[in-house]
């Protein structure tokens, strides 16, 4: 007979056997775990304020300072202007500072030899587009786990999605500009879209204007954005950018018919023509001092006057106070925030780079972008323009809130750029490092806008428009006065418009680009560059090594060539 | 008969075939018979003592004697065999009809053949073992003071390293089995009891009575995907019949082994700076008056501050241990208490831990056993910090300047400040231990019950749940201060607001175990043993960091007080509570078998369901297998005559490395300053990536081989075995580069060693490593009369090498280096990377030449480096574009690439931290009541890299101290200016003495210089006890000891220690990647106690 025990036993033996039985029955739901306290994706797509920051954060990118301080706008200087006819490198006497802006001047260098100022230039680019990315698939989201969005969260989200869509674009743009057919990023990507291929130029520009037509539709006008929005994307700066890169895809099927590299460009200068002048017709933008206001009349809220009465309003447009004027269509924001970190702060190092090199004061700039002895004679002479842009010896610089003697004997060409030199902004007595560059750097500026429309009319054969629109330039550069230097054009010609951008766009990155897309590489074919390159003292200049069919683009870093595995492939002439 | 009943079984079943076999006897028999006993003439009962190669036998009696009738004529092999004894085997002859006598006297075995190790889930025979798992039992560990379990693991096993980082109370040592499977660290896998996941720290070694640590796959992967590290096993004392109460305390005192660390003193100090000021035309800055220099600012001679001796005491430690056990045949119950308090060397650290445990274990009936563990354990720890040279007083103390006295000299009783007249930038190391308080509490329960139940004979069926919970509490408080004189703000530093900060860490887990074990017989040779079952465990981490600086300065912080100071959910929150909670469940088999004992089998298969990575990587499966033959059971071999024992086992298995941080799958968004943007000039809030995740992130998977052999000789007095390993790492975490178009990463032109917090490259399976080595352990134990002894010894190679990580890893950047640790492709891990020197450059070295001002150059293999020059006004220069400062007197890098440039790439490996081999070796005496036990321990081979020397080499470093080395160091030159058409001047002669070693003032980096070997030579500890029998006042046993730890440091290392090791980045974190980096390191203390042993 069995005893109780045994039975109970019996019992347990089943238990015991089904007890583990039922713990396999353990589903991958009991894997289901969360996270918290940290911030996911999914957090800031959540909010309307998390994705609001993430807007913050891709154009916080824009004005990203890599380790070696090539800030984006300094290495766009570099690629628009040092690479052209109008600058020479400058830098520490002796021409051995910062060797790849030298490089930069002595033509387009290859692979190897860009490769920290390029490198940073492609990988901070597509981190802004991983930002804008990321940012907008934040907005899909939102909008699809929320059924009911109020009226101006919507509005706003829409806003975002127009900045995104705006910025992808323009850095797109600016990559075509400078190594032609580049990736196109319009999504986050996974590890299995690594094998990134490069799209063709006319691919680029498409995707870029396609885009635009988006944010135009979906971004407020300059005028609509309340305050406190200033350095935002708006449907004014979207057209003027959708304008020139139809110009510029213009030009390139115009100038460079059969080149491979162009295949598919078309003609648009109608189109061109019509946002440019939707963007003139919109009535948010004005050129300073085109009425005849001096510096003083936009100045003299501050009251005290630092230039003479009789300074141009032109120059207002590049001092500190003179930013996110009404002659500013889309610029990258930058402050002194005094903080002395150079990879944190939200500063420029423009100021410090473009700022003359002086003994007599030591903390002054770096000395680089000096004007060459062409451009000072290209100007006719007494244009208002030449004081503005260009710096020499026994000029006049207001530094550590005083006006001192400009020496400009470091420099290669005895001259130096003044557009990005800050004053009259304290900069000099307040900067607690050299990242701490106040100057926003002004990629689309109105006057670039009026000339696209005046280039696109002439193409079109519309010559009294473009005639009208450059004079328009020419009126503002003599202040407003009817007579004087520059005189009003009476008829135009194609090299009229080119020396217009040469003479107002000076300096500010355009140039190389410009020569380029009009096929006019003369300028720069054999110019002669500074007497010290490398650190060496040439015995005779040195002319500019730039070679028709291959220059007109830079390689792709070398780096990413290596990481593509093969998938990117160097145009002719860099593999 | 004391017989179990299985046995008895045996021996009954052993009887009937005899009785059935003598119904086959020849006609010509005789009879053995004699007695058994042990070497002290006590008998043994219940022998096994048969006739080889035949099924006749019998059993000793109670007074060990046995008859062996009608036994064949002629010469037999009769053999004695009982457990714990050694068999033994005599040719006896037997004639017909007469009576043979054989005594036997058995030999107790030392080795305990049957003797059982925990595997994980169960348990196998030692002999059986076919994995490569040492053990390590109670009785080696309590020769040792209780200093921590940690501690106490350092050189006692063969294939385990114990790397101390640091001497401070509360600083854990990191345990690496067999040296490193990857390059994200990773700590073997603790099991307590069965219950894994626990920490060394909250036990008390009193408490163990037995460690295995499963150091090969064949063993580990029954734990899978935590098991690549390595596992650890411990398994707690418990009950024995009868009571039993244990006693053991001891106190005594430690200090720092080495103090004087040959840095200047206050006279020497000022000798070599007036000299070097002479000789470049300033003047001198400390008077000189007799002979003796005085301070500039009193005009007193100078005192004296020995800083390196000033930070460190002589400090008390004790520690009592109270158990109490017992049992009887239904219950056993184990209860322990431990205090220990030690005073660290360094002023102001201390550690205090209280631990109790208790465990019972009942059995319900014959078939089911209930029993629970519970372990409770506070630890409170007073810190300095360390690992900084700027603000550890350690790092500090070599660095202050030797005749800054202690005290400000205004009599306001403030702590000195640093010397205004030299600027130095180095903070006085009393004041830093004055106003650091810095507080931990961590406290921890962990327990766990469990039910067996033997379901038929040989299966068991056990279910266990463990739970653990530990909270850890850092508190840090910075009172407002003033250092320095009162009256001379620009000599003093005054911190206005007394600073709080409380941060908290939780871990929260629970283990759910059930497994079968079924152990059975198929026909007379096949043993199986059957292990399966299933586990699923649930941990949660959470942290809180909170901070608030306060203006009352009226808040005096009271150390003891400290846990009421201020509650701290009154602070701000600096950041959101983090808690990252992972899950797992994985079921896992075991096979073991074995035949006749002599060929050996395990198999094991182990699937890991896991929450730590995303949907498609959730599972790993994990196998292992690994064979042995006893080749010493074989009869060719036994024979033979040479082995009491021998085995060779290989192995083979793969495990996962899941020592990792959970939901690195995930991409992570932060709001950093860098994301912030000026709309209007007003700064918005931003936010971007900071990580990328990748959802097919997956474990890293380790795959070891091994092949061991165990022997025993003469008698099993000497044992030996030895294990070769190779384990690779093929699926290693790094981030790796992407395209630059992805977006993710920006790998910085300008800056070839990136920003880490710029790098937001997701984690990829992408590296891998291997792991080569051997190891092995002999003991070798005897008796000449009263006379007992053990030697041992153990030794262990382990060489971790990088197949492929893509870009390197780089650790170590101090005061005037950077990234001196690197681990790149076909290098180990951490290795020290600098400018390797051929001597130093000379006058005659150099030559001058005139551009648009006078530069002097030196020729070197390839080219012509610019060094030095003077500038428009003849004052000297010194040229560091693309260029390494260079100099009569300084080291002359060597250009290792051949481009004529002395540039980072140069830079080769100078050094490497990991050692060729790390080994143990000790003895224990016992002679009528007295023992004696030596414990040595060392490191061989690895390299450290002195930091600390690179600033102390150049006297122009800022107004830190110097070392005193450099009296004999070259001065330089001054020159005029020159012209154009004539060479400038030297005005002073540079002293160039032969013997000098440098320049005084060069500017000084990453050099072979400043790697020194870090081998070194330990008695770790030394233990002369003498024991009382008081049998009459029930005490069994009462021992007094006297001990010593650390008695003996043989190295050639300057420092303060040798036991340099891993970075530790708080608690149990260490950065593996910079290692022998020292940063003025807080060494092992020298301790003397006095203690007893009581046991009733």
């Amino acid at each position: 007979m069995k005893t109780l025990y045994e039975k109970i036993i019996k019992k347990w033996r089943i238990l015991f056997l089904a007890t583990p039985l039922l713990t396999l029955s353990c589903s991958e739901k009991f894997l289901e775990t969360e996270l918290t306290g940290l911030a996911t994706e999914e957090f800031y797509y959540s909010t309307v304020s998390g994705i609001s920051e993430l807007v913050t954060g891709t154009y916080a990118s824009l004005n990203t300072c890599p380790a070696n301080l090539h800030t984006l706008d300094v290495m766009y200087v570099a690629f628009g202007s040092i690479a052209s006819d109008e600058a020479e490198a400058g830098g520490e006497i002796g021409g051995n500072d910062k060797v790849d802006f030298q490089n930069w001047d002595k033509g387009i260098p290859t692979a190897t030899e860009q490769e920290a100022i390029s490198q940073n230039n492609w990988a901070y680019s597509y981190k802004t587009i991983q930002r804008a990315n990321q940012t907008l698939a934040g907005i899909a989201k939102y909008r699809e786990d929320n059924a009911s969005i109020p009226s101006d969260s919507a509005a706003l989200l829409n806003q975002f999605e127009g900045e995104m869509e705006f910025i992808r674009a323009f850095v797109h743009f600016k990559l075509t500009q400078i190594y032609g057919g580049v990736p196109i990023i319009d999504h986050l990507l996974s590890s299995s879209e690594y094998g990134i291929t490069r799209k063709t130029v006319a691919e680029c520009l498409h995707f870029v204007q396609e885009r635009l037509e988006i944010a135009i539709d979906l971004l407020p006008t300059k005028g609509a954005y309340g305050p406190g929005n200033a350095g935002r994307a708006t449907s004014g700066a979207a057209e003027a950018l959708l304008a020139k890169a139809s110009l510029y895809e213009s030009s390139y099927a115009e100038n460079y018919a059969g080149d491979e590299r162009f295949a598919g460009c078309e003609q648009k200068y109608a189109e061109a023509l019509t946002h440019a002048q939707n963007v003139i017709n919109s009535g948010e933008y004005t050129l300073l001092g085109i009425n005849g206001e001096t510096f003083d009349t936009y100045w003299n809220q501050n009251g005290s006057t630092i230039y003479p009465e009789s300074t141009p309003g032109y120059r207002y447009i590049f001092t500190v106070d003179g930013e996110n004027s009404d002659e500013d269509v889309f610029s990258v924001q930058s402050i002194n925030d005094g903080l002395p970190v150079y990879m944190i702060s939200r500063g420029t190092y423009l100021t410090i780079y473009m700022t003359v090199r002086n003994t007599s004061v030591s903390t002054l700039g770096w000395g680089f972008n000096c004007p060459t002895e062409d451009m000072l004679n290209d100007y006719e002479p007494g244009d208002p323009r030449i004081i503005v842009t260009i710096g020499r010896d026994g000029d006049p610089v207001y530094i550590n809130d005083e006006w001192l003697t400009m020496s400009c004997v470091q420099s290669p060409t005895n001259m130096i750029g003044r557009k990005f030199e800050a004053s009259p902004e304290q900069y000099w007595g307040t900067r607690g490092h050299d990242s701490n560059g106040p100057n926003n750097f002004t990629y689309i500026r109105y006057a670039d806008v009026v000339l696209f429309a005046a280039e696109a009319a002439f193409k079109t054969g519309d010559q009294t428009t473009a005639l009208e629109y450059v004079n328009m330039i020419r009126k503002r550069a003599r202040d407003g006065a009817t007579t004087g230097v520059p005189e009003d054009l009476s008829s135009i010609s194609f090299d009229d418009i080119i020396n217009e951008r040469h003479y107002e766009l000076a300096l500010e990155g355009h140039r190389f680009f410009d020569l380029v897309r009009w096929a006019r590489t003369e300028f720069i074919v054999g110019q002669p560059l500074q007497k010290w390159l490398n650190g060496v003292e040439r015995p005779s200049p040195v002319s500019n090594a730039f070679t028709v069919g291959v220059n007109e683009f830079s390689p792709i870093p070398q780096v990413e060539i290596i990481n593509s595995n093969g998938s990117l492939i160097q145009y002719p002439g860099y593999e | 008969m004391n017989v179990p009943r299985k046995k008895q079984f045996k021996y009954l079943l052993l009887l009937g075939t005899m009785l059935f076999s003598t119904a086959a006897l020849f006609a010509q028999q005789g009879t053995i018979k004699g007695t058994v006993t042990d070497v002290n003439g006590d008998p043994i009962i219940g022998a096994n003592v048969f006739i080889e190669g035949t099924t006749q036998g019998t059993v000793s009696d109670v007074n060990g004697a046995y008859t062996l009738p009608n036994i064949p004529a002629g010469t037999i092999s009769l053999s004695v065999s009982f457990v714990g004894y050694l068999k033994e085997t005599q040719s006896v002859p037997v004639t017909d009809g007469s009576i043979s006598e054989s005594n036997f006297v058995l030999i107790e075995d030392l080795q305990q053949l049957s003797e059982v190790v925990v595997i994980g889930y169960g348990t196998q025979k030692k002999s059986d073992l076919t994995g490569a798992i040492t053990s390590v039992d109670a009785e080696d560990l309590q020769r040792l003071p209780n200093t921590g379990m940690t501690t106490l693991l350092q050189g006692m096993a063969a294939g385990v390293q114990v790397l101390q980082s640091s001497g401070q109370p509360g600083t854990n040592p990191v345990i690496r089995i067999r040296g490193l499977a990857t390059v994200n660290g990773g700590s073997p896998l603790i099991v307590i009891d069965g219950i894994s996941g626990g920490s060394l720290n909250d036990l008390n070694p009193a408490d163990i009575e037995s460690i295995e640590i499963l150091k090969d796959a064949a063993s580990q992967s029954i734990y899978g995907a935590a098991g690549g590290n390595g596992v650890i096993l411990i398994t707690t004392k418990k009950g024995q019949k009868g009571i039993r109460v244990q006693l053991d305390v001891f106190a005594g005192i430690q200090g720092p082994w080495k103090t004087n660390l040959g840095i200047a003193d206050a006279q020497e100090y000022a000798a070599i700076y007036n000299k070097y000021q002479e000789t470049r035309g300033s003047d001198i800055y400390f008077p000189n008056e007799g002979g003796v220099f005085l301070n500039p600012e009193t005009n007193e001679p100078l005192t004296n501050t020995e800083w390196t001796n000033e930070i460190f005491r002589t400090a008390f430690v004790q520690n009592y241990n109270v158990s109490l056990s017992g049992g009887n045949k239904i219950s056993t119950f184990f209860l322990g208490f431990n205090y220990n308090d030690e005073d660290g060397i360094v002023k102001k650290t201390n550690g205090k831990q209280y631990i109790v445990r208790l465990n019972s274990e009942n059995k319900i009936g014959k078939r089911v056993t209930l029993g629970e563990n519970l372990n409770l354990s506070q630890n409170r720890l007073q810190q300095q910090s360390e690992f900084n040279e700027y603000s550890s007083p350690l790092g500090t103390s070599i660095q202050m300047l030797p005749f800054i006295p202690i005290k400000a000299t205004d009599g306001s009783g403030n702590f000195a400040y640093r010397d205004a007249g030299l600027s130095s930038n180095v903070t006085n190391p009393l004041a830093q231990i004055e106003y650091n308080n810095n507080f931990s509490k961590s406290r921890s329960i962990i327990g766990d019950v469990y039910g067996r139940v033997e379901i038929i004979k040989g299966l068991t069926f056990e279910s266990r749940f463990g739970m653990g919970y530990n909270p850890t509490e850092y508190r840090q408080f910075v009172p407002s201060y003033i250092i320095g004189n009162l009256d001379n703000p620009s000599a003093s530093q005054s911190v206005p607001n007394n600073q709080y900060t409380y941060n908290i860490t939780m871990t929260n887990r629970w283990q759910w175990q059930n497994f079968f074990n079924y152990n059975f017989l198929l026909g007379n040779y096949h043993n199986f043993t059957l292990t399966g079952g299933m586990e699923s465990t649930s941990s949660e981490y959470e942290v809180t960091n909170r901070t608030q600086a306060f203006e009352d300065d009226s808040l005096i912080f009271d150390p003891e007080e400290w846990e009421d100071f201020a509650d701290a959910d009154e602070l701000d929150l600096l950041q959101p509570t983090v808690i990252r909670p992972t899950r797992s469940y994985a079921y896992f088999v075991r096979l073991n078998y074995d035949f006749r004992g002599i060929l050996l089998f395990q198999g094991n298969f182990r699937r890991d369901y896991s929450s730590m990575f995303g949907q498609n990587q959730r599972v790993g499966n994990f196998p292992s297998f690994s064979v042995g033959i006893k080749f010493s059971e074989i009869a060719a071999v036994k024979n033979l005559g040479i082995f009491d024992f021998g085995k060779i086992r290989v192995g083979y298995g793969e495990t996962g490395n899941s020592d990792i941080v959970p939901f690195q799958y995930l991409s992570t968004i932060g709001s950093l300053s860098m994301h912030d943007y000026p709309f209007s000039d007003v700064l918005i809030n931003g936010a971007a990536l900071v990580t990328a995740g990748n959802a097919d992130l997956k474990w890293e998977s380790v795959v070891t081989k091994n092949i061991g052999a165990d022997f025993r000789f003469l008698k099993n007095r000497l044992s030996f075995s030895v294990d070769l390993f190779q384990r690779e790492n093929k699926d290693m975490l790094l981030r790796k580069s992407v395209p630059l178009t992805v977006g993710y990463v920006v790998t910085d032109a300008g800056n070839e060693l990136g920003d880490a917090s710029r790098d937001t490259r997701p984690l990829v399976n992408y590296g891998t490593l291997n792991n080569k080595g051997f190891e092995f352990t002999a003991t070798f134990k005897n008796k000449v009369g009263i006379f007992d002894y053990e030697v041992y010894a153990n030794f262990t190679r382990a060489k971790t090498t990088i197949d492929d990580i893509g870009d390197p890893l780089y650790a170590g950047s101090g005061r005037g280096t950077a990234n001196v640790n690197r681990t790149v492709n076909e290098g180990p891990i951490a290795a020290f990377y600098g400018y390797e020197i051929d001597g130093i450059y000379h006058e005659e070295d150099f030559t001058w030449y005139y551009t648009n001002r006078w530069r002097r150059v030196v020729e070197v293999e390839g080219g012509a480096i610019e060094v030095e020059g003077t500038d428009e006004n003849g004052n000297p220069v010194v040229l560091t574009t693309n260029t390494m400062a260079a100099a009569p007197g300084t080291f002359r890098y060597v250009d290792t690439n051949g481009d004529g440039e002395i540039t980072t790439d140069d830079m080769v490996q100078i050094g490497d931290p990991n050692p060729d081999f790390t080994y143990g070796f000790g003895a224990n005496f016992a002679a009528w009541n007295f023992d004696l036990s030596l414990f040595f321990q060392g490191s061989y081979g690895n390299d450290i890299f002195n930091l600390m020397k690179v600033n102390t080499y150049n006297i122009d470093n800022g107004g830190l101290n110097i070392s005193g080395e450099l009296s004999d160091a070259f001065i330089p030159a001054t020159y005029d200016a020159g012209t154009a058409s004539s060479l400038p001047q030297q005005l002073t002669p540079a002293e160039n003495t032969t013997t000098g070693i440098k320049r005084m003032d060069a500017v000084l980096t990453s050099s072979e210089f400043f790697v020194e070997d870090g081998s070194y030579l330990r008695l770790k500890n030394a233990q002369l006890g003498y024991t009382l029998t008081l049998e009459k006042v029930k005490i069994k046993k009462l021992r007094f000891y006297l001990g010593a730890t650390n008695l003996l440091t043989f190295t050639k290392y300057s420092g303060f220690d040798p036991e340099v090791n891993e970075r530790i980045l708080g608690g149990t974190q260490t950065n593996i990647l910079e290692k022998g980096f020292d940063r003025g390191t807080y060494p092992q203390a020298r301790m003397f106690i006095f203690g007893l042993n009581c046991t009733f």
